[in-house]
């Protein structure tokens, strides 16, 4: 149905996909693995029309008339506009996706955003709405009975007139997963598709696709973090494993887990995330007390009471008391029903705590809240000081370390210009110190971020935040980062991992 | 009487424009200063057109709504790239341009409407005839506010049709996530390029009728303020429904109305008006960002 | 060569009027259009004070002054409200466009809609080489690139200027770092309102002025901005530079009144083909 064969791509001279052959057939499910960064996003992006690669060919052969394309392009084919490479003639070959961040319409309602996607509708031609509006009508009147049917055999009968914004997020997957097959998808590309969600949601999901791929031979490629991929089996025929920049495809034994890391059979574990990998036993060391304290929708805070650090006495420095974060109208944090509120979190000074959430939990805004830079309802108390209300470098100046992850640096500046910009420097990173922080790895710059915040702790009372420390990092990488962490002169430290999932898959 | 009769006939030029406008800036999310440039395209086409060939009022109308859409396809495909300040800037650009068009189309002595003298620059053309319909000529100001308010209700009433189409509902899926609505295979380039020629030619329809109405065209009309008055029309009114871009015209339109009872001088007048524009773009932006009965906030 | 001359002159205060507008534009997004109404502002402040016989540098630097401190009025009380909504730059463009309209007009009605001259008499000539330059173009020339090696040195070298830099990277982290980044934002927005005055002053000093010409000038700089690279902050004045030797260029061959027709066509080919500007680094504008 789909084939592509040498497809490259590089993104300023990093070369992502090196020759990546690839051939889907009907009804085949699709695992798409490989560790963050490896190209997943990059490939999809491209099988979906949303990127062009540097080289190679994709054949669409999914319905009657199919179609190539070859890359490069020529610059001779772009002055034909029906002629590019672009989403939406993708799309009309068959191939459908769903967003990790869903992107329904918003101000819709769940029926219209169903039947917003039927190929074809004449009504979506200005003329033919002008002047034969009883056609487009008809139309239309067939339409929403059928997106009624859709709704209901996936779950969501009566809220057809919901705003699209307003449903829950197991739901609006539902929906976006209905809308891309409403829209005529035979393969559909899946990110994510349990991210976020909570038991129930996954069940849903995933007996959504089950019938898509029984009833509607759907071809599914999926991409999903290694926490979640065990809810996948006995639905996924083939894994690609994505590695330094080629797809190596091997075929999945029905019922068995033999590809998968035997660790990983986690499935049914109450709490999703219980693994530990290196860098937990450097920042816990020896004989430290340790206790895991689930919090809603699948996250877990695990404190780390070492007895180096923390005295049973000691006050708390952080407590944060009923938030509620929101991003537009959508709420982010707390008000997960009705009768919970918002979100509370109490950290002793001391601590080492661990934050471990799925993806769309609403991690990285927790850190924009409690540091500042977005609004946030509720109340965060610092040394016993409500600082809800401060600006973002009051709080910083109050002790407030917060550290954003290492693609948030100050690209166009160097690194001893950055460093001027805090009150001391030491000599660690001299050697790079007239380059671009852009043009820096991964691991370097994870080292000059480190670097930056150690500069800014006062000793005994302050509270380092950090965002996703240990993206992008190797095994290595991550290691010394956690060394560095454990050194910092911050009391307590407060660590929001992006998810535990990656540094397991480099193993 | 004929004061009203005038207000009204204005009133019926701008809930066109106002709407059409609204076609774009409400429904597809993309912000445009281009607009009076269309609008002073329809004019000129108009009186180019009764001029020298002696059109009746439709056709010469409906040329100068094709010249107009054709010209708006500079825009529209520049929207299939451009996004956010980028896109405004072309839309700058395409307004400084058909202005300056206007104002330079000429050379001395050539008569008016020949190659040379498209425009007849910033002298503007005098002496633009009476609407013809049909061969019968409207003629007093009670049949001119008839005859506008017959061709603004045939313009809204092709708005209304569309507003209410599937059309529609795909526009504000594009403005809400144009990646997704792309990814479900719907064809965005081309609803930008439609719904930019629709609400170009309407807006050249309108203009039309302001020319045939005032009977002398110049390059102010054109000009960068007209199309800042009709982006505040949409903004104070509200955007992405019906009644928004009328109850915005409505207001901006009697607004300088009631000024006039204050009896200043009548350039001190004008720049009150403006300032008063100005002004309410302010207070709407941080008072009621939606407008007044808008549904939807500019992004 | 005379050409090159006056397109030159004309090209650094565009630059100049470019710095202005990016040095807002860079650190906060805000298309900062009122920009222009100040640019129309200052020399009616200047003539003002001229009639009341205030000293020539007084009346030539207070409203330098003046412009800047409106200037970060109208942050304080337009764009960081905006901005703590989380507004689109769509809404900042739009506030400032209103209050661009609410100067010129409130110019316009205090001082009348014609043409002023800030000098007296002829203007003294000089001939270096085989071409003539007046006075008035000299001191032009000499304040745009004078203010322009100063601003390069005050961002180059400067701890203000580094911060200024970081802001324009990444505010938030520069907020982590402890910086009050309002403080920065209200700067950013003062250098601009003095930057527009001076450019407005000895453009007024040399061709005269009326209060509709703001934002002509400012489009004139976003222009360079765009042509330059907006990437950064020195790239606008090459935009700024070239913009002036073009629109001479375009005088000398065909006639003034194509100027306009020229300098927004190049505009339109830069952002279909070479959106990031001569400068610019590339960067994904479709926000994907």
């Amino acid at each position: 149905m789909l084939r592509a064969e040498g497809l490259r791509k590089a993104f300023g001279g990093q070369v992502v996909l090196d020759g990546v052959n690839v051939e889907l057939h009907r009804g085949q499910v699709v695992l798409l693995r490989g560790e963050n960064g490896s190209g997943k996003t990059t490939l999809l992006n491209i099988l979906t029309g949303n990127l062009e690669p540097d080289a190679g060919s994709i054949h669409y052969l999914a319905d009657g008339s199919p179609r190539t394309y070859r890359f490069p392009r020529r610059w001779w084919q772009e002055l034909n506009p029906f002629d590019h490479f672009v989403p939406e003639f993708v799309a009309r070959e068959g191939m459908g996706r769903t967003w990790q961040d869903v992107r329904l319409f918003g101000s819709q309602t769940l029926r219209e955003n169903i039947t917003v996607a039927e190929p074809g509708h004449p009504g979506e031609n200005p003329l033919m709405a002008l002047i034969a509006p009883a056609r487009s009508a008809r139309k239309e009147k067939q339409l929403r009975d059928q997106a009624d049917t859709v709704l209901s055999r996936f779950g969501l009968a009566g809220r057809e007139d919901s705003s699209a914004d307003k449903i829950s997020l197991g739901q609006s997957k539902r929906v976006a997963i209905a809308r891309a097959v409403a829209a005529g998808a035979k393969i559909l590309f899946l990110d994510e598709p349990l991210a976020g969600l909570d038991r129930q949601g996954i069940a849903d999901v995933l007996s959504l696709l089950k019938t898509l791929v029984r009833d509607h031979t759907l071809t599914l490629v999926i991409v999903e973090h290694v926490f979640n991929q065990p809810h996948l089996q006995g639905l996924v025929t083939t894994d690609w494993l994505l590695e330094s920049g080629k797809l190596i495809s091997s075929l999945r034994q029905g019922g068995e887990q033999s590809q998968l890391d035997p660790s990983l059979s986690i499935a049914h574990h109450p709490s999703p995330i219980v693994s530990r990998p290196a860098w937990f036993h450097l920042l816990a060391g020896d004989n430290a007390e340790i206790i895991d304290e689930p919090l809603t929708r699948g996250a877990l805070l695990t404190r780390i009471r070492r007895p180096d650090r923390f005295k049973p006495d000691n006050p708390p420095i952080l407590e944060i008391r009923d938030l509620v974060v929101k991003r537009g109208p959508r709420v982010v944090i707390g008000g997960e029903s009705s009768t919970t509120g918002g979100m509370n979190l109490t950290l002793q000074t001391g601590e080492i705590a661990i934050l471990q959430a799925p993806n769309g939990w609403g991690k990285s805004s927790l850190f924009s809240a409690i540091c500042g830079h977005i609004h946030s309802v509720g109340n965060v108390l610092f040394r016993g000081q409500d600082i809800n209300l401060k600006r973002s470098w009051d709080r910083a100046r109050a002790g407030l370390v917060g550290v954003g992850s290492n693609d948030a640096l100050f690209p166009s500046l160097t690194i001893r210009d950055a460093a001027s910009l805090l009150p001391s420097i030491s000599t660690t990173i001299r050697d790079q110190s007239t380059s671009r922080i852009s043009s820096l790895s991964g691991g370097e710059r994870q080292r000059a971020v480190m670097h930056f915040s150690n500069t800014r702790h006062t000793p005994g009372s302050s509270l380092a935040i950090y965002d996703e420390p240990f993206a992008m990092l190797d095994h290595a990488a991550a290691i010394e980062a956690a060394r560095q962490i454990v050194n910092t002169n911050s009391s307590t430290i407060f660590l929001i991992p992006s998810s535990l999932a990656q540094q397991k898959e480099t193993v | 009487m004929n004061y009203i009769l005038h207000l009204l006939v204005y009133f019926n030029i701008y809930v066109i424009v106002a709407m059409s406008l609204n076609l774009v800036v409400g429904y597809c999310g993309l912000l445009t200063l281009a607009h009076a440039g269309f609008y002073a395209i329809g004019g000129y086409t108009y009186a180019i057109l009764a001029i020298n060939f002696g059109w009746e009022f439709i056709p010469a109308a409906l040329a100068g709504a094709a010249v107009a859409a054709m010209l708006s396809l500079f825009v529209s495909v520049s929207a299939w790239r451009l996004k956010g300040d980028y896109f405004v800037m072309v839309t700058l650009a395409a307004q400084a341009l058909i202005f300056s068009l206007l104002y330079n189309w000429t050379s001395p002595g050539e008569p008016l409407g020949s190659l040379k003298n498209l425009t007849n620059g910033p002298f503007g053309i005098t002496g633009i005839p009476r609407p013809v319909l049909f061969g019968w000529r409207v003629a007093t100001p009670a049949a001119f506010a008839i005859f506008s308010t017959v061709i603004a209700a045939a313009c809204l009433f092709v708005l209304w049709r569309l507003k209410t189409s599937p059309w529609a509902r795909l526009l504000l899926s594009m403005r809400e996530d144009e990646l997704a609505a792309r990814g479900l295979g719907k064809n965005t380039r081309l609803a930008k390029v439609q719904a930019f020629a629709i609400a170009s030619g309407l807006a050249a329809i309108a203009g039309a009728l302001y020319a045939a109405h005032v009977r002398y065209l110049d390059p102010s009309s054109a000009s960068l303020d007209e199309s800042i008055l009709m982006l505040s029309m949409v903004l104070v009114g509200g955007l992405g429904n019906f009644r928004g871009p009328a109850l915005g015209a409505a207001i901006l339109i009697l607004l300088p109305e009631v000024l006039r009872f204050l009896h200043l001088p009548d350039a001190q007048a004008a720049n009150l008006r403006l300032l008063i524009y100005g002004l309410l773009l302010v207070v709407m932006v941080h008072v009621r960002p939606q407008g007044l009965a808008g549904e939807y906030r500019i992004q | 060569m005379q050409i090159l001359a006056n397109g030159f002159v004309q090209g650094l205060v565009i630059a100049l009027l470019a710095i202005g507008f990016n040095t807002v534009f860079l650190p906060t997004k805000v298309f900062f259009v009122a920009q222009a109404g100040l640019y129309a502002l200052s020399p009616f402040l200047a003539l003002q004070l001229l009639r009341w016989d205030v000293p020539w540098w007084l009346a030539f630097t207070l409203p330098v002054v003046i412009s800047a401190g409106l200037a970060g009025l109208m942050e304080t009380l337009n764009h960081r409200p905006l901005q703590r909504r989380e507004a689109s730059t769509g809404v900042h463009l739009i506030a400032s466009l209103g209050l661009y309209i609410a100067i010129v007009q409130i110019v316009a009605m205090i001082w009348g809609n014609e043409t002023q001259v800030l000098r007296r008499g002829i203007d003294q000539v000089f001939r270096p080489g085989d071409i003539i330059l007046t006075r008035s173009q000299v001191i032009a020339a000499a304040v745009s690139a004078i203010l322009m090696i100063a601003y390069i040195f005050w961002l180059r070298r400067t701890n203000l200027g580094l911060q200024f830099r970081a802001l324009a990277d990444n505010p938030i982290q520069l907020a982590l770092f402890g910086y009050n980044t309002d403080r920065l934002r209200m700067c950013a927005f003062m250098v601009a309102g003095g930057i527009t005055a001076c450019a407005s002053l000895v453009t007024a000093y040399d061709i005269g002025f009326d209060p509709h010409g703001g934002l002509h000038a400012v489009l004139l700089a976003i222009v360079a901005v765009i042509i330059g690279g907006r990437g950064t902050f020195v790239a606008p004045m090459l935009g700024g530079i070239l913009l002036g030797l073009l629109r001479a260029q375009v005088v000398w061959h065909w006639s003034a009144r194509w100027q306009e027709a020229a300098t927004f066509a190049l505009l339109a080919f830069f952002l279909l083909f070479r959106p990031h500007g001569i400068l610019g680094r590339k960067m994904r504008l479709e926000a994907e």
